[in-house]
């Protein structure tokens, strides 16, 4: 690459947001794509720790209906 | 003991009463198996994302509480044999313990009155909790003004009478440099993660 590539900074330390919870749908749909796929931790620039986090409370969402398992278009 | 939280979707096409009837037996079970019900957190009738038996839409309860593992089994059964609920999950609670801990202990405080009161005290504390933010809101834009008025005033008053003046004037800036730093930085953040 000709210029390096700036580093991602993962959203959630960077606003000191420690617990993501499965019901904050507006939170959790910024980490899904239209398919309702969770958007890679290379993409999005999350560290582990919070992918982890984030990865689960969008599994259980998907499990209570919040969040869809597979969609044509999500919203 | 434990804090655990559980949600569960009821059928919104039911009556209210029957809705109600379904929220209170929850309540019951966790309550006569030696749980602790912290918090209500009911999210209301909201889409689905998906469809459950047909339907679109679904009331979402919730409640956290406090107990050992034997109050979970009998919390399945009942979501398990009941068909009003249409999805249920119980987990461990994960978030913020503190923002749990002031209900807590006038429950513990409170220890040897009975469950009803133990139930009305978390939702006196909820609603008691949105009107303080309201309420300092307010008077943040006053202190403010307040202190922009007596800053102004404090030059050009300052050799005639100086310890009059002084004295009201570090009060409100010190109040107001504390409050709402913390309040608005708050909001703020989840705004722009939104």
């Amino acid at each position: 690459m000709a210029e390096p590539r700036r580093r991602k900074i993962c959203r959630f330390c960077e606003n000191k947001i420690d617990y993501i919870h499965y019901k904050d749908e507006r939170i959790l749909k910024r980490f899904v794509n239209e398919r309702g796929k969770i958007i890679p931790r290379r993409i999005s620039g999350n560290c582990a720790k919070h992918q982890r986090k984030l990865t689960r409370a969008i599994k259980r969402g998907r499990i209570l209906a919040i969040m869809a398992f597979e969609s044509e278009s999500y919203r | 003991m434990r804090i655990y939280e559980t949600t569960f979707i009821v059928n919104p096409q039911m009556e209210e009463a029957t809705i109600d009837r379904q929220i209170k037996a929850v309540a019951e079970t966790i309550t006569q198996n030696g749980g602790n019900i912290l918090q209500e957190s009911h999210l209301g009738t909201r889409r689905l994302a998906y469809e459950i038996k047909g339907l679109t839409q679904g009331f979402y309860g919730g409640f956290i509480f406090e107990s050992a593992n034997e109050t979970l089994p009998p919390l399945d059964l009942l979501y398990k044999l009941n068909e009003a609920y249409l999805r249920h999950l119980t987990v461990r609670f994960e978030g913020d313990e503190s923002s749990l801990r002031p209900e807590k202990a006038s429950e513990t405080a409170a220890a040897a009155t009975p469950e009803p009161t133990a139930t009305a005290a978390p939702e006196s504390t909820t609603t008691a909790a949105p009107e303080p933010t309201t309420e300092s809101v307010e008077p943040k834009g006053q202190v403010e003004e307040a202190a922009a008025e007596t800053a102004e005033p404090v030059p050009e008053t300052e050799e005639p009478t100086p310890e009059a003046e002084a004295e009201p004037s570090p009060e409100p800036p010190a109040a107001e440099a504390q409050e709402p730093k913390p309040a608005e930085s708050a909001p703020e953040d989840t705004e722009e993660m939104l």
